[in-house]
């Protein structure tokens, strides 16, 4: 069976986080990436043209060359290389592949909090910092939203695991146990 | 009726103080597909094989494909409200099902849950619906009959305790007729029935139970129900279902019929959950691994040893076939599985020889071991004859002038034809079955006209009743024949009391 995308992303993800590794330029070269991610957002045109079969690969590598100019000779090689296997349209999955390594060897995870009302900077780093003593972690970054539904308390999403302790949750479960008695 | 308001919310407050106030730290993933009865989940990652899951309106899946960032789940039950981009979270469990005395007597559906409207089943205890099957060491070999009380199959293929017998045969010929009485001659043996209807009408299940309760056979039968209506994950787990609530008994060393009705739909509903999960379709589109669907269900029945308490569960699996045709793929997997096989063949069913069995090609390989001595003796060639007077037959058609030996063979081929013969629901006793068998295998039914032969049966069985009670008894009790002079002369004053039909 073909392997999917993901896994093809999350292969070259390794590449370059090994091979920046190995340069130690690992900081450097996620800067980079951070940036061209920003920058495709801004301008998702850029990946379409650059896997546009109609375009020669010659045209293709000279408009790369333009644009990658500035960044890390790392960085710069990566995207060549991606452009000449004809990998070009996996680059934010493995950008996202990438920064996940990064993440992991670094002890940081982000997440989000949802809560009923919105909470301050403080609190939010308040409540990163005691999630990455539990589950020896660094660092959690955590973004807030805001959902009135909940009625208070907080849900905590880190990754794959939740975290449920909003009032939603717990009325949820009382009326689950008075049901399941009669 | 009055309740008092107080009295309600002290029951409440009551409930509240058992409330644990624990925060609960859930796995999840992100729904990404849905339809058709399985779904596709973001993350996960830590999820393993088999696991059930939770969906965010309730309902219950179990994790089959694991690969990377996405895993593909059946879905038990209702999966209307289930939306892309719903969160699904892990329960940390297997899937199981009630199971216990509670059960007996019920209609539940492959969950465990009631569908016969009786109300609710109170049982605490569960299995898990796979469970490895005993190993070796943990058996023994079948030794018992479980009679069925029809006379072709106890006489001709004989299934012992532990067993696992397939019947197959094309569509209407008579194969849940044969399961059901079978389950009805269980009465009084101590066997706990449990009947499996995988994609069966439910109007026939309807039928079914109604007869089975006629009979008082509700009385020791469970009924899992899987109807055409669900969607395929219930079709698919509900003989494992039957298999869980089966091992209780045996593990608690009682005996256990379980009748799977049928494999063959439950193959097509395992066939269309893997093309719809992208598994690699194989012969007749059914994936790489439907042997091992089969295989490990029909595993689990066994004799145990008289360790684990020499309890046993016996397996009567259903396959139907297209055109006769058992060289089909679902059909010789399920043959290399089991002990054998009842082939019903259509032809005969329109005969009106019923039950439809097909001597030449039904086999049981556990045979005279799971017959009591008395049946060996007096059936111990029936197999051989009733094969040499179908190939006679044919032959016959062509000449009339056939010599005197041929003639005999031919008579009394007609004759066990005609004794083997047995209507709906009318399950014989084995004592009896002896007694048949040994007139005819003695010719004291040859001078008896065929067309009078059940009349003949019937009223030896009045007879032997009430004049004979002692020998049917001593059959019943030693499993030995009787004093055979005894029973040789009152086998012979009935055949002399008996008057043919007038013609």
């Amino acid at each position: 069976m073909a392997i999917s995308n993901e896994e093809r992303a999350i292969r070259y993800g390794q590449a370059l986080f090994a091979y920046a590794q190995d340069a130690d330029k690992l900081a450097l070269v996620r800067q980079d990436l951070t940036e061209l991610q920003q920058a495709l957002g801004v301008n998702p045109k850029f990946v379409a043209m650059l896997t546009n079969p109609v375009l020669a690969l010659g045209q293709k590598q000279a408009m790369l060359k333009a644009v990658e100019a500035g960044l890390a000779p790392e960085t710069q090689n990566f995207l060549d290389l991606l452009l000449d296997y004809g990998r070009f349209n996996l680059l934010l999955l493995v950008i996202a592949a990438f920064n996940q390594l990064f993440d992991q060897a670094e002890g940081r995870a982000s997440g989000r909090v949802t809560s009923s009302v919105t909470l301050t900077q403080a609190q939010l780093t308040e409540l990163g910092a005691s999630y990455a003593k539990k589950n020896g972690l660094k660092q959690v970054i955590l973004k807030n939203d805001v959902d009135p539904d909940i009625i208070g308390g907080v849900v905590l999403q880190v990754g794959d695991y939740v975290i449920d302790g909003s009032i939603k949750h717990k009325l949820m479960k009382i009326r689950r146990q008075l049901m399941e008695n009669k | 009726m009055s309740i008092k308001a107080e009295e309600i919310s002290s029951l409440i407050k009551q409930q509240l103080e058992h409330y644990d106030d624990k925060l609960d730290i859930d796995e999840v993933g992100v729904v990404t597909y849905v339809g058709d009865g399985i779904a596709r989940a973001h993350g996960l990652n830590h999820v393993l094989a088999n696991e059930l899951l939770e969906f965010a309106n309730g309902s219950y899946g179990i994790a089959q494909n694991l690969e990377m960032n996405d895993v593909g789940i059946i879905i038990l039950g209702s999966f209307d409200a289930i939306r892309e981009g719903d969160r699904v979270k892990r329960t940390g469990r297997i899937m199981q099902v009630p199971v216990g005395d509670a059960l007996i007597g019920r209609v539940v559906n492959p969950l465990g849950q009631p569908v016969d409207g009786l109300g609710e089943i109170k049982t605490d205890k569960t299995r898990p619906i796979e469970s490895k099957a005993p190993g070796v060491m943990e058996r023994q070999s079948v030794k018992e009959p479980l009679q069925t009380g029809i006379k072709a199959i106890d006489a001709l293929v004989p299934i012992g305790r532990g067993q696992r017998e397939l019947i197959i045969g094309d569509r209407k010929t008579g194969k849940t007729s044969l399961a059901i009485d079978t389950i009805l001659n269980q009465k009084g043996q101590d066997v706990i029935c449990i009947y499996v209807a995988i994609g069966q009408k439910e109007s026939t299940v309807r039928t079914q139970v109604q007869t089975l309760k006629r009979y008082g056979a509700m009385d020791y039968t469970i009924v899992v129900e899987a109807g055409p209506s669900e969607p395929a994950p219930m079709l698919y787990i509900a003989p494992y279902a039957g298999s869980a609530m089966g091992e209780e008994f045996m593990y608690n060393g009682r005996h256990v019929l379980v009748v799977f009705d049928d494999l063959s739909k439950q193959a097509v509903a395992y066939r269309e959950l893997s093309l719809l999960l992208r598994r690699p379709p194989g012969r007749e589109a059914y994936p790489g691994d439907v042997f091992y669907l089969h295989s490990r269900l029909l595993e689990r029945s066994a004799k145990l040893s008289d360790k684990l308490g020499g309890g046993s569960m016996t397996a009567l699996p259903f396959i139907q076939t297209e055109a006769g045709d058992i060289s089909a793929y679902i059909p010789t997997n399920v043959i290399s599985i089991t002990d054998g096989q009842i082939f019903l063949k259509s032809d005969l069913f329109f005969a009106g020889t019923r039950p439809a069995i097909d001597a030449g090609n039904s086999v049981s390989r556990v045979g005279g071991s799971a017959q009591i001595k008395a049946m060996k003796k007096v059936a111990g060639t029936l197999r051989t004859d009733l094969a040499a007077y179908r190939e006679l037959e044919s032959f016959a058609q062509f000449g009339s002038d056939l010599d005197q030996a041929t003639q005999a063979k031919l008579n009394r081929g007609r004759r066990m034809v005609e004794v083997l013969k047995q209507p709906l629901h009318e399950p014989i006793p084995v004592e009896k079955q002896v007694v048949i068998l040994y007139a005819l295998t003695h010719g004291y039914l040859d001078a008896v006209p065929v067309e009078d032969i059940q009349r003949f049966e019937h009223e030896l069985y009045a007879n032997f009743d009430s004049s004979h009670a002692d020998l049917l008894a001593t059959i019943k009790q030693t499993g030995n024949l009787p004093d055979e002079t005894v029973l040789t002369r009152s086998i012979k004053d009935f055949a002399a009391s008996f008057s043919p039909t007038a013609k």
